[in-house]
C-alpha cells in the first residue's frame, strides 16, 4: 500500500483522489464508517462542524441585516448633507419622499407636520442640519448594534474554523493509522 | 462663514459617509468570505472522508451508532477548548449500538411501568 503523509486538507483529498483510483481504495471506502474510535471521532467532528457553519450562516444573515440598516441610515445622513449643501446657495432644498419615510421612521412621527405632502418636502438649512443630527443619532445606534454583531460573527468564523480545523486532524490521523496498519500487513 | 468654506465642509462630511459605506461593505464582504471559505472546506473533509453530503454523515451516525471511546475523546477535545456537547448531537448519539470488540455500550433503556390511577 503507498504511504500517504496528510498534512492538510489537500493531503487528505489528494490521498481520497488516489484511494479512489488506485490502491488506496479499500483505505477510502474503510473512513466512511464509525465505528472504531478514531472514525467515530472524525464523523462526530464532522457533524459538529456542519453545526458550527449553520450557526455562523444565521449569524452571518443577522449581520447582513444590521448592515442593510446601518448603511440605510448614512445614505440619509449622506441625503441630510446634500440637502444642507444646496440651502448654502438656494436657501432652500426640498427631500424625496424616502427621505420623509426614513424620518417618520426614526423618529417616531416627530417630524411629521414637516415631512407632510403639503410642505412639499421644502426645507431651510437649520431643517436639514436637524435632520442631519437626528440621523446621526440613529447611526450611532445602528453602529453600535452592528460592532456587537461584528464580534460576535468574528466569534462564530473562529468557532467553526476550530471545528473544521479538528476533523482536519481527526481525519488525518485516520489516514496515519490506516497507512501504518496497511504498511505493517505488508501492503 | 464664506460660502464656499460651509459648502467645503459639507462636502467632507458626506467624504466621510461614503468612507464608512465603505468600509462597511468591506467588512460584510470579508465575513461572507469567511463563511463561504469554510463552508467549501467543510464540504472537502466530508468529501475526504467519502461522504456527499452533511445528510449522507447523519444517516451514517445514526445507522452505525459512534464507538463509546470516539465520542469520549471528542467530548474531551470539546471541553479543552471550553465548548459543550452541542443538544443536537447528543440527541443523534444517545445509544451507542455493538462495536468490534463486541461490547455493548448503553444499556438498553427501561419501560416506564404505567400506573393506574383509580378516580
Amino acid at each position: 500500500m503507498t504511504a500517504v503523509s496528510a498534512t492538510s486538507t489537500q493531503d487528505i483529498l489528494a490521498a481520497y483522489e488516489l484511494g479512489k483510483t488506485g490502491d488506496l481504495e479499500a483505505m477510502t471506502l474503510q473512513i466512511n464508517s464509525c465505528t472504531n474510535p478514531i472514525q467515530a471521532f472524525a464523523c462526530v467532528a464532522a457533524f459538529f462542524a456542519g453545526e458550527q457553519e449553520t450557526i455562523m450562516g444565521e449569524k452571518l444573515e443577522e449581520y447582513e441585516a444590521q448592515h442593510n440598516e446601518y448603511k440605510e441610515c448614512l445614505q440619509y445622513s449622506k441625503e441630510a448633507h446634500e440637502g444642507k449643501s444646496e440651502t448654502v446657495s438656494n436657501k432652500y432644498s426640498y427631500s424625496g419622499s424616502g427621505f420623509d419615510d426614513y424620518m417618520n421612521k426614526i423618529s417616531d412621527g416627530k417630524y411629521s407636520s414637516k415631512m407632510d405632502k403639503g410642505n412639499d418636502g421644502k426645507h431651510n438649512k437649520e431643517e436639514w442640519q436637524s435632520f442631519a443630527d437626528v440621523i446621526n443619532q440613529q447611526k450611532d445606534m445602528e453602529s453600535t448594534d452592528l460592532n456587537k454583531l461584528s464580534t460576535e460573527m468574528d466569534m462564530a468564523v473562529k468557532d467553526s474554523s476550530e471545528a473544521e480545523q479538528m476533523v482536519v486532524n481527526a481525519v488525518k490521523k485516520m489516514i496515519e493509522l490506516m497507512t501504518t496498519q496497511g504498511k505493517g500487513a505488508g501492503g | 462663514m464664506s460660502k464656499t468654506r460651509e459648502v467645503e465642509e459639507i462636502e467632507s462630511k458626506i467624504r466621510a459617509i461614503d468612507q464608512e459605506m465603505a468600509a462597511a461593505d468591506k467588512r460584510l464582504e470579508r465575513f461572507k468570505q469567511a463563511a463561504a471559505d469554510i463552508k467549501e472546506k467543510n464540504k472537502r473533509n466530508l468529501k475526504a472522508m467519502g461522504l456527499a453530503s452533511p445528510a449522507e454523515l447523519e444517516k451514517l451516525i445514526k445507522d452505525q451508532g459512534i464507538h463509546p471511546d470516539g465520542l469520549n475523546m471528542f467530548k474531551d477535545a470539546l471541553a479543552a477548548k471550553g465548548w459543550t456537547m452541542p443538544e443536537s448531537l447528543a440527541k443523534l448519539v444517545p445509544t451507542k449500538k455493538e462495536t468490534d470488540s463486541g461490547k455493548t455500550a448503553a444499556a438498553p433503556v427501561k419501560k416506564k411501568k404505567r400506573v393506574k390511577i383509580r378516580l
